[in-house]
Protein backbone atom coordinates (compact mmCIF):
# COMPACT_ATOMS: atom_id res chain seq x y z
CA UNK A 1 0.00 0.00 0.00
CA UNK A 2 1.25 3.39 -0.86
CA UNK A 3 2.55 5.38 2.07
CA UNK A 4 1.57 8.73 0.59
CA UNK A 5 -1.98 8.97 1.85
CA UNK A 6 -4.02 11.89 0.72
CA UNK A 7 -4.64 14.72 3.15
CA UNK A 8 -7.99 16.24 4.04
CA UNK A 9 -7.31 19.27 1.90
CA UNK A 10 -6.91 17.11 -1.19
CA UNK A 11 -10.03 15.16 -0.32
CA UNK A 12 -12.05 18.35 0.04
CA UNK A 13 -10.67 19.77 -3.18
CA UNK A 14 -11.50 16.48 -4.87
CA UNK A 15 -15.04 16.43 -3.48
CA UNK A 16 -15.45 20.09 -4.45
CA UNK A 17 -14.35 19.17 -8.00
CA UNK A 18 -11.51 21.63 -7.62
CA UNK A 19 -8.56 19.27 -7.68
CA UNK A 20 -6.45 19.69 -10.82
CA UNK A 21 -6.91 16.83 -13.27
CA UNK A 22 -3.50 15.24 -12.77
CA UNK A 23 -3.83 15.27 -9.00
CA UNK A 24 -7.34 13.92 -9.20
CA UNK A 25 -6.06 10.94 -11.19
CA UNK A 26 -3.33 10.27 -8.67
CA UNK A 27 -5.82 10.53 -5.82
CA UNK A 28 -8.25 8.15 -7.48
CA UNK A 29 -5.44 5.68 -8.08
CA UNK A 30 -4.56 5.82 -4.40
CA UNK A 31 -8.17 5.44 -3.29
CA UNK A 32 -8.35 2.31 -5.40
CA UNK A 33 -5.72 0.63 -3.30
CA UNK A 34 -6.27 2.25 0.14
CA UNK A 35 -9.46 1.39 2.04
CA UNK A 36 -8.46 3.75 4.85
CA UNK A 37 -8.45 6.72 2.54
CA UNK A 38 -11.71 5.58 0.95
CA UNK A 39 -13.20 5.65 4.42
CA UNK A 40 -11.85 9.11 5.01
CA UNK A 41 -13.25 10.25 1.72
CA UNK A 42 -16.73 9.23 2.87
CA UNK A 43 -16.20 10.93 6.22
CA UNK A 44 -15.23 14.14 4.52
CA UNK A 45 -18.14 13.88 2.14
CA UNK A 46 -20.48 13.69 5.12
CA UNK A 47 -18.67 16.58 6.79
CA UNK A 48 -19.08 18.75 3.72
CA UNK A 49 -22.77 17.90 3.55
CA UNK A 50 -23.24 18.70 7.21
CA UNK A 51 -21.41 22.01 6.93
CA UNK A 52 -23.56 23.00 3.96
CA UNK A 53 -26.64 22.05 5.91
CA UNK A 54 -25.61 24.25 8.82
CA UNK A 55 -24.83 27.15 6.54
CA UNK A 56 -28.23 26.73 4.95
CA UNK A 57 -29.76 27.13 8.40
CA UNK A 58 -28.06 30.49 8.58
CA UNK A 59 -29.33 31.64 5.21
CA UNK A 60 -31.26 34.88 5.07
CA UNK A 61 -35.00 34.66 4.59
CA UNK A 62 -35.82 34.26 0.91
CA UNK A 63 -36.75 37.57 -0.64
CA UNK A 64 -37.26 38.79 -4.15
CA UNK A 65 -34.30 40.06 -6.06
CA UNK A 66 -34.82 43.80 -6.26
CA UNK A 67 -34.52 45.54 -9.62
CA UNK A 68 -31.10 46.36 -10.93
CA UNK A 69 -29.46 49.26 -9.14
CA UNK A 70 -28.27 50.41 -12.54
CA UNK A 71 -29.60 50.70 -16.07
CA UNK A 72 -28.85 47.77 -18.33
CA UNK A 73 -27.72 48.61 -21.84
CA UNK A 74 -24.69 50.31 -23.30
CA UNK A 75 -25.45 53.73 -21.88
CA UNK A 76 -23.00 54.53 -19.10
CA UNK A 77 -24.59 54.42 -15.67
CA UNK A 78 -25.61 57.71 -14.13
CA UNK A 79 -23.08 59.02 -11.66
CA UNK A 80 -24.11 58.81 -8.03
CA UNK A 81 -26.08 61.87 -6.99
CA UNK A 82 -23.65 62.43 -4.20
CA UNK A 83 -20.55 60.69 -3.00
CA UNK A 84 -21.27 58.50 -0.04
CA UNK A 85 -18.90 59.46 2.70
CA UNK A 86 -17.63 55.93 3.03
CA UNK A 87 -16.83 55.47 -0.61
CA UNK A 88 -13.19 54.48 -1.02
CA UNK A 89 -12.86 57.45 -3.30
CA UNK A 90 -13.96 59.82 -0.59
CA UNK A 91 -10.46 61.07 -0.06
CA UNK A 92 -10.20 61.90 -3.72
CA UNK A 93 -13.20 64.14 -3.31
CA UNK A 94 -11.53 65.70 -0.33
CA UNK A 95 -8.41 66.37 -2.32
CA UNK A 96 -10.50 67.96 -5.01
CA UNK A 97 -12.18 70.12 -2.40
CA UNK A 98 -8.79 71.13 -1.09
CA UNK A 99 -7.60 71.97 -4.57
CA UNK A 100 -10.74 73.89 -5.27
CA UNK A 101 -10.39 75.80 -2.04
CA UNK A 102 -6.90 76.80 -3.03
CA UNK A 103 -8.16 77.72 -6.44
CA UNK A 104 -10.80 80.07 -5.14
CA UNK A 105 -8.62 81.56 -2.47
CA UNK A 106 -6.36 82.52 -5.29
CA UNK A 107 -9.23 84.15 -7.09
CA UNK A 108 -9.44 84.81 -10.77
CA UNK A 109 -6.62 86.08 -12.93
CA UNK A 110 -6.95 89.32 -14.87
CA UNK A 111 -8.97 89.05 -18.07
CA UNK A 112 -6.49 90.88 -20.21
CA UNK A 113 -3.00 89.52 -19.73
CA UNK A 114 -0.50 92.09 -18.63
CA UNK A 115 1.95 93.24 -21.28
CA UNK A 116 4.97 91.00 -21.64
CA UNK A 117 7.99 91.84 -19.61
CA UNK A 118 10.74 89.66 -20.92
CA UNK A 119 13.42 90.83 -18.56
CA UNK A 120 11.32 90.03 -15.56
CA UNK A 121 10.34 86.74 -17.08
CA UNK A 122 13.94 85.82 -17.59
CA UNK A 123 14.80 86.85 -14.06
CA UNK A 124 11.94 84.80 -12.79
CA UNK A 125 13.04 81.80 -14.78
CA UNK A 126 16.50 82.07 -13.29
CA UNK A 127 15.24 82.31 -9.75
CA UNK A 128 14.35 79.07 -7.99
CA UNK A 129 10.62 78.60 -7.75
CA UNK A 130 9.37 79.27 -4.28
CA UNK A 131 7.04 76.44 -3.44
CA UNK A 132 5.54 78.29 -0.54
CA UNK A 133 4.08 80.74 -2.96
CA UNK A 134 1.66 78.27 -4.38
CA UNK A 135 -2.01 78.27 -4.90
CA UNK A 136 -3.48 79.30 -1.56
CA UNK A 137 -1.65 82.61 -1.40
CA UNK A 138 -2.52 83.79 -4.85
CA UNK A 139 -4.82 86.73 -4.81
CA UNK A 140 -6.59 88.57 -7.54
CA UNK A 141 -9.50 90.96 -7.66
CA UNK A 142 -12.42 88.60 -7.38
CA UNK A 143 -15.23 91.17 -7.76
CA UNK A 144 -14.18 91.75 -11.34
CA UNK A 145 -15.03 88.17 -12.12
CA UNK A 146 -18.29 88.51 -10.35
CA UNK A 147 -19.12 91.62 -12.28
CA UNK A 148 -18.33 89.72 -15.40
CA UNK A 149 -20.46 86.74 -14.45
CA UNK A 150 -23.29 88.30 -12.52
CA UNK A 151 -26.53 89.37 -14.18
CA UNK A 152 -26.82 93.06 -15.12
CA UNK A 153 -26.77 95.49 -12.23
CA UNK A 154 -29.94 96.02 -10.28
CA UNK A 155 -30.43 92.39 -9.38
CA UNK A 156 -27.54 91.56 -7.08
CA UNK A 157 -27.04 87.91 -6.27
CA UNK A 158 -26.85 87.51 -2.49
CA UNK A 159 -24.39 84.67 -2.72
CA UNK A 160 -22.15 86.64 -5.03
CA UNK A 161 -22.20 89.52 -2.58
CA UNK A 162 -21.24 87.27 0.23
CA UNK A 163 -18.56 85.68 -1.88
CA UNK A 164 -17.18 89.07 -2.71
CA UNK A 165 -17.14 90.01 0.96
CA UNK A 166 -15.33 86.88 1.99
CA UNK A 167 -12.80 87.23 -0.78
CA UNK A 168 -12.26 90.84 0.14
CA UNK A 169 -11.65 89.76 3.72
CA UNK A 170 -9.21 87.12 2.61
CA UNK A 171 -7.36 89.60 0.49
CA UNK A 172 -7.34 92.29 3.12
CA UNK A 173 -3.74 92.01 4.26
CA UNK A 174 -2.32 90.93 0.97
CA UNK A 175 -3.60 93.49 -1.47
CA UNK A 176 -1.31 96.20 -2.64
CA UNK A 177 -4.10 98.70 -2.74
CA UNK A 178 -7.49 98.63 -1.10
CA UNK A 179 -9.16 98.80 -4.44
CA UNK A 180 -11.04 95.72 -5.45
CA UNK A 181 -11.92 97.20 -8.81
CA UNK A 182 -10.95 95.24 -11.85
CA UNK A 183 -7.69 96.51 -13.09
CA UNK A 184 -5.16 94.26 -14.69
CA UNK A 185 -2.40 96.66 -13.72
CA UNK A 186 -3.12 96.33 -10.03
CA UNK A 187 -1.84 92.96 -9.07
CA UNK A 188 -1.39 91.36 -5.68
CA UNK A 189 1.98 91.48 -4.00
CA UNK A 190 3.31 88.13 -4.94
CA UNK A 191 1.92 88.33 -8.40
CA UNK A 192 3.70 91.60 -8.88
CA UNK A 193 6.84 90.09 -7.47
CA UNK A 194 6.96 87.41 -10.07
CA UNK A 195 7.01 88.23 -13.72
CA UNK A 196 3.94 88.98 -15.70
CA UNK A 197 4.41 86.51 -18.43
CA UNK A 198 3.47 86.96 -22.04
CA UNK A 199 0.27 85.28 -23.01
CA UNK A 200 -0.52 84.04 -26.49
CA UNK A 201 -3.15 86.01 -28.38
CA UNK A 202 -6.70 84.82 -27.85
CA UNK A 203 -7.62 81.93 -30.08
CA UNK A 204 -11.07 81.48 -31.59
CA UNK A 205 -13.35 79.64 -29.21
CA UNK A 206 -13.90 76.82 -31.65
CA UNK A 207 -10.24 76.04 -31.69
CA UNK A 208 -10.27 76.09 -27.91
CA UNK A 209 -12.81 73.38 -27.50
CA UNK A 210 -10.84 70.61 -25.86
CA UNK A 211 -10.87 67.30 -27.66
CA UNK A 212 -13.58 64.90 -26.60
CA UNK A 213 -10.95 62.53 -25.26
CA UNK A 214 -8.21 64.83 -24.05
CA UNK A 215 -6.10 61.94 -22.89
CA UNK A 216 -5.96 60.33 -26.29
CA UNK A 217 -3.87 63.20 -27.60
CA UNK A 218 -0.15 63.55 -27.20
CA UNK A 219 1.02 65.71 -24.33
CA UNK A 220 4.45 67.27 -24.38
CA UNK A 221 6.27 68.36 -21.30
CA UNK A 222 6.73 72.12 -21.17
CA UNK A 223 8.66 74.30 -18.73
CA UNK A 224 6.68 75.46 -15.74
CA UNK A 225 7.15 79.07 -16.78
CA UNK A 226 5.54 78.34 -20.11
CA UNK A 227 2.57 76.78 -18.37
CA UNK A 228 2.30 79.85 -16.19
CA UNK A 229 2.49 82.05 -19.25
CA UNK A 230 -0.35 80.20 -20.93
CA UNK A 231 -2.62 80.52 -17.94
CA UNK A 232 -1.49 83.96 -16.87
CA UNK A 233 -1.32 82.64 -13.32
CA UNK A 234 0.42 79.92 -11.39
CA UNK A 235 -1.02 76.59 -12.52
CA UNK A 236 -3.00 74.78 -9.89
CA UNK A 237 -1.14 71.92 -8.27
CA UNK A 238 -0.92 69.97 -5.05
CA UNK A 239 1.82 71.69 -3.07
CA UNK A 240 5.04 69.92 -2.16
CA UNK A 241 4.57 67.25 -4.74
CA UNK A 242 6.60 66.93 -7.92
CA UNK A 243 4.60 68.36 -10.79
CA UNK A 244 5.13 68.15 -14.52
CA UNK A 245 3.44 70.64 -16.80
CA UNK A 246 2.38 69.44 -20.23
CA UNK A 247 0.72 70.81 -23.30
CA UNK A 248 -0.90 69.20 -26.28
CA UNK A 249 -0.70 70.54 -29.82
CA UNK A 250 -4.39 69.76 -30.07
CA UNK A 251 -5.29 72.15 -27.28
CA UNK A 252 -2.57 74.72 -26.91
CA UNK A 253 -4.34 76.78 -24.33
CA UNK A 254 -4.87 73.89 -21.96
CA UNK A 255 -2.19 73.13 -19.42
CA UNK A 256 -1.99 69.67 -17.99
CA UNK A 257 -0.29 69.34 -14.64
CA UNK A 258 0.60 65.77 -13.79
CA UNK A 259 1.47 64.80 -10.26
CA UNK A 260 2.28 61.32 -9.19
CA UNK A 261 1.57 60.29 -5.64
CA UNK A 262 3.75 57.81 -3.81
CA UNK A 263 1.00 55.23 -4.12
CA UNK A 264 1.30 55.27 -7.91
CA UNK A 265 -1.89 57.24 -8.27
CA UNK A 266 -1.65 60.01 -10.83
CA UNK A 267 -3.53 63.26 -10.41
CA UNK A 268 -4.00 65.22 -13.62
CA UNK A 269 -5.19 68.80 -13.56
CA UNK A 270 -6.34 70.24 -16.84
CA UNK A 271 -6.51 73.97 -16.69
CA UNK A 272 -7.01 76.73 -19.16
CA UNK A 273 -7.02 80.49 -18.70
CA UNK A 274 -9.84 81.43 -16.39
CA UNK A 275 -11.65 83.57 -18.92
CA UNK A 276 -11.93 80.64 -21.28
CA UNK A 277 -13.88 78.25 -19.14
CA UNK A 278 -13.65 74.59 -18.41
CA UNK A 279 -11.10 72.58 -20.40
CA UNK A 280 -13.83 70.47 -21.88
CA UNK A 281 -17.43 71.13 -22.82
CA UNK A 282 -19.51 70.24 -19.84
CA UNK A 283 -23.12 70.71 -18.96
CA UNK A 284 -22.00 72.18 -15.68
CA UNK A 285 -19.94 74.84 -17.39
CA UNK A 286 -22.29 77.70 -16.71
CA UNK A 287 -22.49 76.87 -13.05
CA UNK A 288 -18.83 76.11 -12.85
CA UNK A 289 -17.98 79.61 -13.95
CA UNK A 290 -19.75 81.28 -11.12
CA UNK A 291 -17.29 81.74 -8.31
CA UNK A 292 -18.67 81.03 -4.87
CA UNK A 293 -15.81 81.17 -2.45
CA UNK A 294 -17.61 80.00 0.64
CA UNK A 295 -17.14 76.42 1.69
CA UNK A 296 -20.87 75.86 1.39
CA UNK A 297 -20.81 77.11 -2.15
CA UNK A 298 -17.95 74.80 -2.87
CA UNK A 299 -19.74 71.78 -1.55
CA UNK A 300 -22.72 72.63 -3.64
CA UNK A 301 -20.48 72.95 -6.63
CA UNK A 302 -18.87 69.63 -5.94
CA UNK A 303 -22.23 67.99 -6.21
CA UNK A 304 -23.14 69.83 -9.33
CA UNK A 305 -19.81 69.08 -11.00
CA UNK A 306 -19.85 66.25 -13.46
CA UNK A 307 -18.22 62.98 -12.57
CA UNK A 308 -17.25 60.82 -15.46
CA UNK A 309 -15.48 57.54 -15.67
CA UNK A 310 -13.58 57.26 -18.87
CA UNK A 311 -12.03 54.25 -20.42
CA UNK A 312 -8.85 55.47 -22.01
CA UNK A 313 -5.97 53.25 -22.95
CA UNK A 314 -7.72 50.45 -21.14
CA UNK A 315 -7.43 52.10 -17.76
CA UNK A 316 -10.00 53.75 -15.56
CA UNK A 317 -9.86 57.36 -14.68
CA UNK A 318 -11.96 59.52 -12.51
CA UNK A 319 -12.58 62.94 -13.89
CA UNK A 320 -14.18 65.85 -12.15
CA UNK A 321 -14.75 69.47 -13.02
CA UNK A 322 -13.99 72.23 -10.60
CA UNK A 323 -14.36 75.67 -12.07
CA UNK A 324 -11.82 76.08 -14.85
CA UNK A 325 -10.22 72.91 -13.72
CA UNK A 326 -10.70 69.37 -14.85
CA UNK A 327 -9.32 66.97 -12.29
CA UNK A 328 -8.51 63.40 -13.16
CA UNK A 329 -7.36 60.80 -10.73
CA UNK A 330 -5.97 57.56 -11.99
CA UNK A 331 -4.76 54.45 -10.27
CA UNK A 332 -5.26 52.67 -7.00
CA UNK A 333 -6.62 54.84 -4.27
CA UNK A 334 -5.55 53.31 -0.97
CA UNK A 335 -7.47 54.66 1.96
CA UNK A 336 -4.37 55.34 4.01
CA UNK A 337 -3.16 57.94 1.59
CA UNK A 338 -6.05 60.21 2.47
CA UNK A 339 -4.41 61.81 5.44
CA UNK A 340 -1.14 61.99 3.59
CA UNK A 341 -2.78 63.79 0.72
CA UNK A 342 -4.67 66.11 2.95
CA UNK A 343 -1.43 66.98 4.60
CA UNK A 344 0.10 67.69 1.23
CA UNK A 345 -2.85 69.71 0.09
CA UNK A 346 -2.67 71.77 3.24
CA UNK B 1 -19.89 46.00 -19.62
CA UNK B 2 -23.23 46.87 -18.04
CA UNK B 3 -24.77 43.87 -19.82
CA UNK B 4 -22.23 41.62 -18.19
CA UNK B 5 -22.96 43.21 -14.87
CA UNK B 6 -26.67 42.73 -15.37
CA UNK B 7 -26.02 39.06 -15.94
CA UNK B 8 -23.75 38.84 -12.91
CA UNK B 9 -26.39 40.63 -10.91
CA UNK B 10 -28.98 38.08 -11.94
CA UNK B 11 -26.78 35.10 -11.10
CA UNK B 12 -24.86 36.40 -8.12
CA UNK B 13 -27.09 38.79 -6.23
CA UNK B 14 -28.63 36.18 -3.95
CA UNK B 15 -25.28 34.57 -3.23
CA UNK B 16 -23.87 37.97 -2.35
CA UNK B 17 -26.77 38.70 0.00
CA UNK B 18 -26.31 35.29 1.62
CA UNK B 19 -22.60 35.94 1.99
CA UNK B 20 -23.23 39.35 3.50
CA UNK B 21 -26.03 38.13 5.71
CA UNK B 22 -23.68 35.76 7.48
CA UNK B 23 -21.50 38.70 8.26
CA UNK B 24 -24.00 41.35 9.29
CA UNK B 25 -26.90 39.07 10.34
CA UNK B 26 -29.52 41.50 9.15
CA UNK B 27 -31.19 40.70 5.86
CA UNK B 28 -32.08 44.27 5.01
CA UNK B 29 -28.60 45.48 5.76
CA UNK B 30 -27.19 42.62 3.70
CA UNK B 31 -29.37 43.63 0.79
CA UNK B 32 -28.37 47.26 1.11
CA UNK B 33 -24.72 46.32 1.08
CA UNK B 34 -25.17 43.99 -1.89
CA UNK B 35 -26.88 46.76 -3.82
CA UNK B 36 -24.16 49.18 -2.94
CA UNK B 37 -21.50 46.70 -4.03
CA UNK B 38 -23.19 46.40 -7.41
CA UNK B 39 -23.56 50.15 -7.67
CA UNK B 40 -19.84 50.48 -7.11
CA UNK B 41 -19.16 47.81 -9.70
CA UNK B 42 -21.05 49.94 -12.19
CA UNK B 43 -18.75 52.84 -11.47
CA UNK B 44 -15.49 50.91 -11.29
CA UNK B 45 -16.19 48.31 -13.97
CA UNK B 46 -13.77 45.79 -12.49
CA UNK B 47 -12.37 43.17 -14.80
CA UNK B 48 -13.42 40.12 -12.84
CA UNK B 49 -16.57 41.60 -11.44
CA UNK B 50 -17.73 38.58 -9.48
CA UNK B 51 -14.62 38.20 -7.38
CA UNK B 52 -14.39 41.97 -7.05
CA UNK B 53 -17.94 42.17 -5.72
CA UNK B 54 -17.15 39.76 -2.92
CA UNK B 55 -13.98 41.63 -2.02
CA UNK B 56 -15.82 44.92 -1.81
CA UNK B 57 -18.79 43.35 -0.05
CA UNK B 58 -16.51 41.77 2.54
CA UNK B 59 -14.92 45.14 3.21
CA UNK B 60 -18.25 46.86 3.52
CA UNK B 61 -19.50 44.16 5.86
CA UNK B 62 -16.42 44.57 8.01
CA UNK B 63 -16.97 48.31 8.29
CA UNK B 64 -20.61 47.68 9.00
CA UNK B 65 -19.82 45.16 11.70
CA UNK B 66 -17.50 47.62 13.39
CA UNK B 67 -20.16 50.25 13.45
CA UNK B 68 -22.73 47.77 14.65
CA UNK B 69 -20.42 46.68 17.43
CA UNK B 70 -20.23 50.28 18.55
CA UNK B 71 -23.95 50.59 18.55
CA UNK B 72 -24.35 47.31 20.41
CA UNK B 73 -27.31 46.68 18.19
CA UNK B 74 -26.61 43.08 17.38
CA UNK B 75 -25.65 42.13 20.86
CA UNK B 76 -29.16 42.92 22.01
CA UNK B 77 -30.55 40.85 19.18
CA UNK B 78 -28.37 37.91 20.09
CA UNK B 79 -29.32 37.98 23.72
CA UNK B 80 -33.01 37.86 23.06
CA UNK B 81 -33.90 34.75 24.99
CA UNK B 82 -35.39 32.03 22.78
CA UNK B 83 -37.12 30.59 25.84
CA UNK B 84 -39.24 33.72 26.12
CA UNK B 85 -41.25 32.62 23.07
CA UNK B 86 -43.00 29.29 22.57
CA UNK B 87 -40.45 26.80 21.24
CA UNK B 88 -43.03 25.20 18.99
CA UNK B 89 -43.13 28.27 16.83
CA UNK B 90 -41.31 27.43 13.59
CA UNK B 91 -40.03 30.94 13.08
CA UNK B 92 -38.57 31.03 16.54
CA UNK B 93 -37.03 27.64 16.01
CA UNK B 94 -35.44 28.79 12.77
CA UNK B 95 -34.16 31.90 14.53
CA UNK B 96 -32.64 29.79 17.27
CA UNK B 97 -30.91 27.56 14.76
CA UNK B 98 -29.65 30.58 12.92
CA UNK B 99 -28.14 32.11 16.00
CA UNK B 100 -26.53 28.77 16.87
CA UNK B 101 -24.91 28.59 13.47
CA UNK B 102 -23.89 32.17 13.88
CA UNK B 103 -22.26 31.41 17.20
CA UNK B 104 -20.50 28.43 15.66
CA UNK B 105 -19.29 30.49 12.69
CA UNK B 106 -17.91 33.08 15.02
CA UNK B 107 -15.64 30.47 16.55
CA UNK B 108 -13.82 29.99 13.29
CA UNK B 109 -10.73 32.00 12.49
CA UNK B 110 -11.50 34.92 10.20
CA UNK B 111 -9.64 33.33 7.32
CA UNK B 112 -11.33 29.94 7.68
CA UNK B 113 -14.71 31.60 7.94
CA UNK B 114 -14.06 33.79 4.92
CA UNK B 115 -13.02 30.84 2.77
CA UNK B 116 -16.06 28.86 3.83
CA UNK B 117 -18.52 31.68 3.19
CA UNK B 118 -16.96 32.44 -0.18
CA UNK B 119 -17.18 28.79 -1.19
CA UNK B 120 -20.77 28.68 -0.07
CA UNK B 121 -21.44 31.81 -2.12
CA UNK B 122 -20.31 29.93 -5.20
CA UNK B 123 -16.77 31.16 -5.68
CA UNK B 124 -14.16 28.80 -7.08
CA UNK B 125 -10.94 27.82 -5.34
CA UNK B 126 -9.09 30.19 -7.65
CA UNK B 127 -11.36 33.06 -6.73
CA UNK B 128 -11.13 32.24 -3.04
CA UNK B 129 -7.34 32.11 -3.30
CA UNK B 130 -7.26 35.50 -4.99
CA UNK B 131 -9.53 37.03 -2.45
CA UNK B 132 -8.11 35.61 0.76
CA UNK B 133 -4.45 35.58 -0.23
CA UNK B 134 -4.30 31.85 0.35
CA UNK B 135 -2.26 29.69 -2.01
CA UNK B 136 -4.47 27.85 -4.44
CA UNK B 137 -3.29 24.56 -2.98
CA UNK B 138 -4.16 25.66 0.55
CA UNK B 139 -7.81 26.37 -0.13
CA UNK B 140 -8.85 22.71 0.22
CA UNK B 141 -7.04 22.39 3.54
CA UNK B 142 -8.57 25.63 4.78
CA UNK B 143 -12.06 24.54 3.78
CA UNK B 144 -11.57 21.13 5.36
CA UNK B 145 -10.60 22.76 8.63
CA UNK B 146 -13.36 25.37 8.45
CA UNK B 147 -16.04 22.76 7.82
CA UNK B 148 -14.82 20.51 10.60
CA UNK B 149 -14.71 23.38 13.07
CA UNK B 150 -18.12 24.62 12.09
CA UNK B 151 -19.69 21.21 12.57
CA UNK B 152 -17.85 20.67 15.84
CA UNK B 153 -18.65 24.13 17.18
CA UNK B 154 -22.30 23.70 16.32
CA UNK B 155 -22.43 20.31 18.03
CA UNK B 156 -20.57 21.76 21.00
CA UNK B 157 -23.11 24.59 21.23
CA UNK B 158 -25.97 22.12 21.22
CA UNK B 159 -24.34 20.11 23.98
CA UNK B 160 -23.79 23.20 26.09
CA UNK B 161 -27.40 24.19 25.70
CA UNK B 162 -28.63 20.79 26.83
CA UNK B 163 -26.39 20.96 29.85
CA UNK B 164 -27.60 24.46 30.65
CA UNK B 165 -31.19 23.34 30.49
CA UNK B 166 -30.41 20.44 32.80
Amino acid sequence: MSISHVDDGQLHAYLDSELPQAEAWRLEAHLGECPACRGRLEEQRALIARASELLALAAPPARDVPPLPFRPGDAPPPPPARWPARLPLAWAATVVVALAAGWYLRGEPPIAPAPPDHRAAAANAAAPRDTTRTVPTRQAPEPKTLAQQAPPAGRPVPEADEAARSVAAAQHDQMVSGSALPNPQITPLDQAARAKSPSPPPTPAAALAAPAAPLAVRWETIPWDTARAILGVEPVRIPNLPAVAKRSPAAERVVLVEQQLASGTVVRLHERPAAEGVPEPSESGAIANAAPSKAAGLRERMEVGAVAMQRVDGSERLARYVGNLRVEIEGALPADSLSKLLELAR
Amino acid sequence: MPEDLAEIYRTTYRALVRFLYRKVWDVERAEDLAQEAFARAVVHKPESARGWLFVVAANMARDDARRAARERRHLTLLKSDPASAPAVDDAVHAETERSRVRTALEQLTPRDREALLLWDAGLSYDEIATQTGLARGAVGTTLARARRRLVEAFAGGERDEHIARG
